[in-house]
């Protein structure tokens, strides 16, 4: 229990390290180039994975099954990863990661209020919590800062 | 400008999740994994061909060139740890680990980025943040 705690934990740590990384060839090589490493070696990795553990279906056919509409994650993906290095790189990172997940966990909110057609209110006002703590949080550090770093 | 930035990236986010979610109703978690990666991938060369930019891979940090394994222990972690915690103890969990990690980046100046000393100040901020998330997540 403890272990998958830590490493759910961990997932978090990784998840901004990843970004960090990105932003360090999107530096060195730009947007396009330096998130390409990130695409070609999460293709060429996961295919291995998916051929040494064997794919859910005996061939890749079963892609023709798959309604088109659920092929634009990949597109949204790639957009996220653009507007998010574009983001990071002009403010704090601690300030960029609850912008982030004020923007997806609202996404899952409404969609879910749209295909369940039900919202509980208890929800809205954890986010509208988390959006008042990024703001707190971010007139705190510019005061600290002197406004010599921009926030946003 | 950076806040619009970041709120439409997490949007954006926030919609690839449920796309996959619906994906991971017929493939597995690394055929989802392999799908996403591959359709960027490709639409990133598009990019590239359409604009005749140059391609270029080299001349980055060695680093960077561990960020593949980076992103399928990001995939490979989620899966088993909601397995064993739930989707929302994981999320939780895994948000609070990025409230850390990006904190002590900016209070230590890694890779480079400008210092913000993280103070005590700064922790009533951080707990209506975490209130905020732990609503959202159980309810």
């Amino acid at each position: 229990m403890l272990f998958f705690v830590v490493l759910a934990f961990v997932n978090g740590v990784v998840n901004i390290i990843n970004k960090m990384i990105n932003l360090q060839a999107k530096k060195a090589l730009g947007t396009a180039n330096g998130t390409l490493i990130n695409y070609i070696e999460g293709t060429v990795i996961s295919l291995a994975i998916v051929l040494a553990t064997g794919t859910s279906h005996d061939n890749f056919t079963f892609l023709a099954e798959v309604p088109p509409l659920y092929f634009l994650g990949g597109l949204f993906g790639l957009v996220s990863m653009v507007l998010v290095l574009a983001g990071m790189a002009r403010t704090r990172i601690s300030y960029s990661t609850v912008v982030v997940l004020i923007g997806q966990l609202g996404t899952g909110l409404v969609l879910d209020a749209v295909l369940t057609g039900t919202l509980k209110p208890l929800k809205v006002v954890g986010i509208l919590l988390v959006i008042a703590g990024v703001f707190w949080d971010k007139a705190v550090t510019e005061r600290m800062v002197g406004g010599a770093h921009p926030a946003a | 400008m950076s806040f619009l930035l970041l709120l439409l990236a997490g949007v954006s986010f926030g919609f690839m999740v449920s796309m996959n979610g619906q994906l991971a109703a017929t493939l597995n978690l690394y055929e989802v994994s392999l799908l996403v990666h591959a359709i960027g991938m490709v639409l990133l060369l598009l990019w590239q061909l359409l604009h005749r930019a140059k391609l270029r891979l080299r001349g980055a940090p060695v680093y960077v060139y561990f960020v593949g394994f980076f992103g399928v222990a990001l995939v490979v972690t989620s899966s088993f740890t909601t397995r064993a915690l739930g989707a929302a103890a994981m999320m939780a969990l895994s948000l609070s680990g990025q409230l850390v990690i990006s904190a002590v980046i900016d209070h230590f100046g890694w890779f480079g980025v400008p210092k913000v000393r993280f103070t005590a100040r700064r922790l009533p901020a951080y707990g209506v943040i975490l209130a905020g998330l732990l609503l959202l997540l159980y309810q």
